[in-house]
Parts: C-alpha cells; sequence; structure tokens
C-alpha cells in the first residue's frame, strides 16, 4: 500500500524529473499515471496562441479600452416603471383638479321664515334643478 | 421622484376631498323684480333678466320687470342691504354657523312698504342656508301692478 507521503514525494521527483529506477509495481504506475496526465496537459496546450513581450503592451491597451469605454445603456426595469407609476399619479392628479366639471347646485335650506304683513303666511319648497322658492301668500292667495 | 409621486399624492387628495369651506363670508348676486300678470300672450322676460330665467320662467306671471340687480358681500358681523323695490328694502347678514358647515347662514329680511310714521314692518324674515351656487327665490310681496320677486344666488 502507497502512503500519501510517498505519493507526494514521487510527484515531487517527477516535477524535477529525478524519478529513481527501482520503483515498486504501485509506484510505477502512478508514475506512469502522472505522465500520461503531464503528456495530455501538453497536448493539449501545444497550440494556445502565447502573447510575446513585443505584443503585450497592444494588448493591455485593448483591454484599458474595454474596461474604460462607457457602458452601454441598460434598460433600468424599474426606474423606469417607477418614472411611469409617478407620471400617471401625477396626469391623474391634474385631471382631476383641473376637470371636476362644473359644482353641483345644491338645494337650499330654509330654516325659518315669517312676515309681519297682516293676513299673510309664508310657505317655501323646493322646485326643479335645486331652485327655492320662499312666498309670502296674503289671505289665502298662492302660488 | 419620491417628490414627484409625493406632490402628486397630494393633488389627488386634495382633489378628492371635501370642498373647501368658505372663510365665513359670502357673496350673493340679486335681482329685484316685478312679476306682473300682464296682458294675455307669451310670458315677456326682457333680456336682462337672462341669467335668472330659469328662476321666473315657471312664476304664474307674464310680464317682468327687472327693478334692481346688485352683488353684496356678506360678513360676520357685516350686512349689506340694497333697495329692492322703492318700497321694500334688502338686508342681508350671515348668521352664525359651524367652522366646517360648507353652507353659509344667511338672514334676508325685506322691509317695507312704509305705512305712514310707522317703523317699516319685516314683509319678509327668513334664514337660509345656501351652498355656493345656489338660487332662492323670495316673493309674493305686493308691488306696482305685481308682485315683487327677489331672486339670490350665492356665487362665492
Amino acid at each position: 500500500m502507497i502512503t500519501e507521503n510517498r505519493l507526494l514525494e514521487l510527484a515531487d521527483l517527477f516535477d524535477r524529473d529525478a524519478v529513481p529506477g527501482a520503483l515498486s509495481p504501485e509506484e510505477a504506475a502512478y508514475i506512469a499515471d502522472l505522465r500520461a496526465l503531464h503528456d495530455g496537459a501538453a497536448a493539449f496546450t501545444a497550440d494556445t496562441p502565447e502573447i510575446s513581450d513585443a505584443q503585450f503592451p497592444h494588448f493591455m491597451e485593448g483591454i484599458r479600452e474595454q474596461l474604460e469605454a462607457p457602458r452601454p445603456a441598460r434598460f433600468r426595469f424599474w426606474t423606469l416603471a417607477s418614472l411611469a407609476t409617478a407620471a400617471l399619479l401625477l396626469v391623474a392628479a391634474l385631471l382631476a383638479v383641473f376637470n371636476r366639471g362644473p359644482e353641483k347646485v345644491q338645494a337650499t335650506e330654509v330654516e325659518s321664515a315669517t312676515t309681519e304683513i297682516d293676513g299673510a303666511t309664508v310657505d317655501w319648497y323646493d322646485g326643479k334643478e335645486g331652485l327655492t322658492t320662499v312666498w309670502v301668500k296674503k289671505g289665502g292667495s298662492d302660488l | 421622484m419620491t417628490a414627484l409621486t409625493l406632490i402628486a399624492a397630494v393633488m389627488l387628495a386634495a382633489a378628492g376631498g371635501p370642498e373647501a369651506l368658505s372663510d365665513g363670508g359670502a357673496t350673493l348676486e340679486a335681482w329685484s323684480l316685478v312679476a306682473a300678470p300682464g296682458p294675455a300672450g307669451p310670458k315677456d322676460i326682457p333680456a336682462d333678466l337672462a341669467p335668472v330665467r330659469d328662476a321666473v320662467k315657471d312664476l304664474p306671471y307674464r310680464s317682468f320687470r327687472l327693478v334692481k340687480h346688485a352683488t353684496a358681500r356678506v360678513e360676520p358681523g357685516r350686512s349689506a342691504s340694497f333697495q329692492a323695490h322703492a318700497d321694500y328694502a334688502a338686508v342681508l347678514s350671515l348668521e352664525p354657523s359651524a367652522a366646517e358647515d360648507p353652507q353659509a347662514r344667511v338672514r334676508v329680511v325685506i322691509e317695507g312698504p312704509p305705512g305712514g310714521d310707522a317703523p317699516p314692518r319685516k314683509a319678509l324674515d327668513t334664514v337660509l342656508r345656501l351652498a355656493k351656487g345656489a338660487t332662492v327665490r323670495l316673493g309674493g310681496l305686493p308691488a306696482d301692478e305685481g308682485d315683487l320677486v327677489v331672486i339670490l344666488r350665492r356665487v362665492e
């Protein structure tokens, strides 16, 4: 059974290309796995372009341009929704204030009515369209 | 944004709230006229009575003559008067009312006709509760060839 410390030791030796020749079968298998992994990674990155020292300033300049460029306007939903709601409220308020229409004419209330004319009485009634009439009736005459 | 919404809310509340209360006074527009049976035929309502045509057209008279048109402002402790007719004077005053009452309590006293040395009688003494825009007509007092009619309209 190969120990954890031994695996680390073998990996370190592998990285330094100093793998000893005499290995147990388990150790040899582990080294073989490491080598396969190393070879696979090397093959995968073989075609990766590299930035040379001459290209590096241009590369960084491109990054800076992207960072400093103004962010494109984004659709800020809640801001627009809030603004639209406030505008609607304002319009509704203005309509309510300026479009109330003619005030309804309310009926008049007669609290009291008297006359000092001899033999006359006073009567009152509410007519159409809120018009109230207070009338002095003389000796049995009627409106 | 918050301020805009607050302003709108305040305006809505103001628009939907109760009618603004008066400052305790009332402005009244008055027309006094003599209505008479007149000759047979259609009713003769002169042009100067056009603003109160609806208030006189159903009266059982055919002839109408404007005597006085006046606007009066009544306030607590300050009455107003006008000569409604040669024989009648109208005195308008404000009666006390609750501060929140949108109606004005207006007392109307029509004095006359003169009776020699005796003080003028109150031909009509009435207390009316008038809302803004309300119209009332007072009448039945003998004058000239017919009856005196006083139309009051609260304009403020």
